[in-house]
């Protein structure tokens, strides 16, 4: 395979991929605010936007939580606005990013993972965004620089056309700073797939309608009933666009992914930059013979329920690799996952790894020493901290 | 899906929820003095027109000033501005320049040759003014401007009084005095110079001819110094001094002056001898800290190295071919309980030696009362007035210097103005209309300061030192267009409103309306009474006011 | 796929080398995958830029366990930790004036030294070692044309453009020199 066969081809880190994402999708507003290791979007972007490249309404508020106060405003005026931070800023940002769902602003984020303090670091590890699980926030998380900036694009089609804030996630260190060849799209393509974001309600002070009264007790519990159904139309939403996405580019993206998965005996489920090294891994086992696949988790939030009991049926030993700790509960996903598969007739076993934590390396060898040590092993409730 | 049913948004209002039930109490929209409004000699409207200029409506601010004032020119040089020593800003900072910005305007209005509106309505009635200094011309003008007939009777060759006569180029240039009160003539004010009202009976007969008559000859003659023989060649009053070397004469005195006295004419005199060259030392008898002199006056003299002898007296003048030695003791000075009295105990052996050429009392000056003693009587060296400057005698009025100890230029200003109204109103009595009641000052709790920053005051510079004694050229130099501006933004507008919408944008109940032309309006019906309006007011131009069921 | 580390100083310019082999390889054609320590890198803590490379995408996205070229600009930094991910077979060029004997005692490695200050000095360079320090890796790596990486080094160069690419043909030229035999 030659690189040179495909046009408009970059090399890019994962964060400069997300830039070019944010300038192909042409927001009214982007509000940020820097931190490690998500700063190089913002600079590429106010580098864009300081040749012209780029227009939009840049802020550069004086904090996370004023940034995303900010992304709410503009909003809800009707404007498409994109956002970026990771770790110390999304917690910051935690309580507006309740605010932002029930006032179903569609906007778009990009959340660098990063390991939360204390101890402080810089490391992969998925803790700060999964910890925002309850925000209604939807959540994607990639693998690459190339799925990171189709990320954001098409997120912007899902988050307006459901109502509801979209994450992108991507691992620090291992998609954020890593450059790989990225393939640019064309902007007049973009353009067609995004058309302009014009919201049924929008804050205009020539229309004399208001925006965030309180409500009284069922008034509150029927917009919390609007933001269920919305929220539970984003997995159709995720696979039409990713469909559509994959017409424009041949790249499809779906709610989940499963790589060599038929006839396995075990299936790896994991999320973000280790399905990478997942994959190579389980080509490694199934050339030996082992039959191993991958379920990558793409859409974290609305969890895709069904389609993960669907993807697991009949497999007999899952074994969950999880990039973050929840201290007093072990593995994210690990715990969400057995919730999911509980009660099937057919279902796994499922193992519950502690794998990566801080952005400890796992390599597709060590893949393959746990799936070794846990094809057999009885799983046990808690997840298991791993090397 | 964000459909447009959602219940996030809605249409309707809460105009149905009559807030204003609830209500205790209301807001009052209502401008209230400011505290250098109420310390103003004229009463000028300080708030006001320092917002003019913030609004760079220059010729607004010059006509609010000319309201209360005809010199601001002069005044913002000379005059003693307790509207700074009043104001509320000093309790963030530093006081506002007031002073300075009044000068700022006065300086513009000459330079754009504005001139006083005519008079809206002439009227019969004549006024006859003695004396053409600043009550004179202020009561001229104050009256001329509402349109009766006013003759001012000067004894000198030039109107302006202690302006042209008393203070010197480098504090107030002749110029400057020549253009604000031309600008009172050109109203159509007859003037007679060189005319002296020498008698009861001159004062009488001018009191027949004019519907009123207004005595505002000031204080021309010189206090004498006990012992002190004024025939020598070797003593000169300050008055004459100052009269002289304003006119663009020299001084005759030799090398070496004393100037006895701490008042403003005491280091008009020093200042004004230091320019021609002399040596001055400037004896007092009250202390340093308790000199009468405004305090950048004598720390402008220290820098002119004036030197001082604070707190002693001289006792004995030995003339000798040499020039003179003075005997000289120290004294304990004790300020008194008012304005002017204290008294002093000389300190035994305390006695020193001056060598000087030539002495300059300058202790202050007297009314001249006795010529017209039997028309106008008074004692303690001023015409009796009663509180609207009425002498005994109907149809008399007197202010300034001959009817109070007050002694500084605006505060004659001031009174001429007040004794103007009650000419009008005793001369047609129809037109009087009564002031209105005064309200109480806003003070420095009412400003809500969050909506102003610290920010230093910015000063007029002055000329260098060197420079200074070279010439007699303007001491402090003007504030440019753009430090103004900036000055006057400084002003808290205490009291008074600046349509600044707070009240309008806090109001939790939508219950404040803008009014057309300005202003606000409270909806009785939404106010709850809540108080965030006055709270976020950053000028206390809104009260709270108990609001009873009627 | 061949897995590549350059190890320096913070400050030396080894993080750069990385991106611009990364990028003289994606020139040619080649899928790519840099990146190199961060967060707590700064002036002369040792860094690390790692480099896959191959002719399909790279999935793998984890630490480089096993070099298959190592590109050291200080000796100073030949210690276990970093000799720890090279094999025997692993081309391991390392910035010295001292010659390969002089590395013998670290264990059973192939040592290419390379006097990078003189060819940096000689070529107007100064201190500024990394184009001279590419050009002998250049050398050492297969199926790298270095007329590539010299109009990487043209294009990328903040300053000294001219002299950066003659200091890396000149380590090239010296590198591929000696492979033949010849004497410099």
């Amino acid at each position: 395979m030659n690189l040179m066969n495909r046009k408009n081809m970059q090399l890019l880190s994962g964060n400069h991929a997300v830039s070019w994402a944010a300038r192909l999708c042409r927001p009214d507003v982007a509000p940020l605010y820097p931190i490690t290791p998500q700063t190089p979007i913002l600079e590429k972007i106010t580098e864009f936007h300081a040749e012209g490249l780029m227009k939009t309404e840049l802020l550069t508020p004086e904090s996370e939580h004023s940034a995303m106060a900010a992304c709410i405003s503009a909003s809800l005026t009707g404007a498409r606005v994109f956002t970026a931070t990771s770790s110390q800023g999304l917690l910051l940002q935690h309580e507006l990013l309740h605010y932002a769902t029930g006032a179903r602003a569609a906007i778009v984020m990009c959340n660098v993972n990063r390991t939360p303090a204390s101890p402080w670091g810089f490391w992969p590890d998925q803790l700060d965004s999964l910890s925002q699980r309850d925000t209604g926030w939807v959540q994607f998380y990639s693998e690459s620089p190339q799925e990171s900036l189709d990320s954001v694009i098409m997120a912007f089609a899902i988050a307006e056309s459901v109502g509801v804030p979209t994450m992108v996630c991507h691992d620090a260190f291992y998609v954020s700073h890593s450059m790989e060849p990225v393939e640019i799209p064309d902007q007049a393509m973009v353009d067609d797939f995004l058309p302009k974001f014009d919201p049924a309600r929008k804050l205009d002070t020539a229309v004399g309608a208001s925006f965030g009264a309180p409500l009284d007790q069922n008034t509150w519990r029927r917009s919390r009933m609007d933001l269920a159904e919305s929220l539970a139309a984003v997995t159709d939403e995720t696979i039409r666009v990713g469909e559509a996405w994959g017409k424009l580019t041949g790249r499809s993206y779906g709610p989940l992914e499963r790589y060599r998965c038929d006839d396995a005996e075990m299936v790896i489920v994991t999320m973000g930059s280790m399905c990478g090294t997942v994959r190579d891994a389980v080509d490694t086992m199934r050339e030996n013979g082992k039959r191993v696949g991958l379920l990558k988790v793409r859409q974290f939030r609305p969890l895709p329920a069904s389609m993960l009991r669907d993807a697991l049926a009949g497999v007999p030993v899952v074994m969950v690799l999880d990039r973050n700790y929840s201290p007093g509960t072990g593995g994210i996903l690990h715990q969400e996952l057995k919730a999911v598969l509980s009660g099937m007739a057919d279902g796994p076993k499922v193992h519950g790894l502690l794998a990566g934590i801080g952005g400890a390396n796992v390599s597709s060898e060590t893949i393959d020493r746990w799936v070794r040590d846990y094809q057999n092993a009885e799983p046990k409730p808690e997840s298991q901290w791993v090397e | 899906m964000n459909k447009p049913q959602s219940p996030l948004w809605t249409n309707s209002t809460s105009e149905a929820r009559k807030t204003g039930t609830w209500r205790s109490a209301l807001p009052d929209y209502q401008n209230i003095p400011s505290p250098c409004l109420g310390a103003c000699p004229v009463d000028g409207e300080i708030a006001t027109w320092l917002r003019q200029v913030t609004q760079i409506d220059h010729y607004g601010a010059w006509l609010t000033l000319m309201e209360n004032n005809p010199f601001p020119a002069i005044a913002g040089r000379i005059c003693h501005h307790p509207c700074q020593t009043a104001c509320n800003r000093v309790q963030l900072d530093e006081t506002v320049g007031i002073c300075s910005l009044e000068r700022f305007v006065g300086d513009k209005a000459i330079t754009e040759g504005w001139s006083i509106p005519k008079p809206e309505v002439e009227r019969t009635e004549s006024i006859a003014i003695i004396g053409g200094g600043p009550a004179g011309l202020s009561a001229a003008y104050q009256l001329r401007r509402r349109g009766y007939q006013v003759t001012i009777y000067e004894s000198r060759e030039q109107l302006g009084g202690l302006l042209r006569y008393g203070i010197p180029a480098y504090r107030l240039d002749n110029s400057i005095v020549d253009a604000e009160v031309g600008r009172i003539t050109d109203l159509g004010v007859k003037v007679h110079l060189g005319v002296e009202i020498m008698n009861s009976a001159a004062l009488a007969k001018l009191k027949e001819d004019y519907s009123a008559v207004f005595l505002a000859t000031g204080a021309s003659r010189p206090k004498a110094l006990p012992g002190l023989d004024y025939s020598q060649p070797y003593v000169q009053d300050s008055a004459d001094f100052l009269a002289i070397t304003n006119g663009g004469k020299t001084c005759e005195l030799g090398e070496n002056l004393l100037v006895i006295g701490g008042g403003s004419a005491a280091m008009d005199v020093a200042r004004t001898a230091r320019r021609l060259g002399r040596h001055v030392t400037v004896l007092t008898l009250e202390s340093d800290e308790n000199l009468p002199a405004q305090r950048t006056e004598v720390d402008e003299a220290r820098e002119e190295n004036v030197e001082f002898i604070c707190g002693a007296m001289l006792k004995d003048v030995n003339s000798t071919k040499d020039g003179l030695i003075l005997t000289c003791a120290r004294v304990d000075f004790q300020p008194g309980a008012a304005k002017g009295q204290f008294t002093t105990t000389q300190i035994e052996g305390s006695e020193f030696e001056l060598r000087v050429d030539a002495i300059i009392p300058a202790i202050g000056q007297d009314a001249d009362l006795a010529r017209w003693q039997d028309v106008v009587p008074g004692d303690k060296g001023l015409i009796d007035t009663d509180q609207s400057w009425r002498t005994q005698t109907e149809g008399i009025f007197a202010a300034g210097d001959v009817a109070s100890m007050a002694r500084f230029v605006t505060e004659a200003v001031g009174q001429a103005k007040h004794a103007a109204v009650a000419i009008a109103r005793y001369v047609s009595p129809d037109e009087a209309k009564d002031p209105p009641p005064l309200l109480a000052e806003a003070k420095f709790n009412v400003i809500n300061t969050a909506y102003h920053s610290p920010d230093a005051r910015h000063n007029q510079e002055n000329l260098k030192v060197e420079v200074r004694l070279q010439s007699f050229d303007e001491v402090q130099i003007a504030l440019s267009a753009e430090q103004a501006i900036a000055e006057a933004g400084r002003c808290f507008s205490c009291g008074t409103c600046i349509d600044c919408d707070n009240c309008y944008l806090y109001c939790p109940d939508m219950a404040i309306s803008k009014l057309e032309g300005g202003g606000y309006v409270v909806n009785l019906d939404f106010c709850k009474g809540c108080g965030l309006c006055v709270a976020e007011c950053p000028t206390g131009s809104i009260h709270m006011q108990e609001d009873l069921p009627s | 796929m061949r897995e590549i580390l350059i190890l320096g100083r913070g400050g030396q310019g080894a993080q750069t080398a990385g991106n611009l082999l990364a990028r003289a390889f994606f020139e040619q054609g080649s899928f790519v995958q840099t990146f190199a320590t961060y967060g707590g890198a700064r002036r002369g803590t040792p860094v690390t830029a790692s480099l896959r490379v191959d002719d399909q995408p790279i999935r793998q996205r984890s630490n480089i366990e096993h070099a298959s070229a190592m590109l050291c600009f200080d000796e100073s930094l030949l210690e276990p930790g970093f000799l720890g991910f090279a094999r025997p077979d692993t081309v391991i060029v390392v910035n010295t004036h001292k010659p390969a004997s002089a590395f013998a005692g670290l264990g059973d490695y192939q040592f290419f030294p390379i006097d990078g200050r003189s060819i940096a000095q000689r070529n107007d360079m100064g201190k500024v070692v990394n184009s001279a320090l590419l050009g002998a890796f250049a050398a050492k790596l297969d199926q790298l044309d270095i007329d590539i990486v010299c109009n990487v080094i043209q294009d990328t160069a903040p300053a000294k453009k001219d002299q950066n690419v003659a200091a890396c043909r000149d380590a090239y030229a010296m590198v591929r020199n000696q492979d033949a035999g010849g004497q410099q």
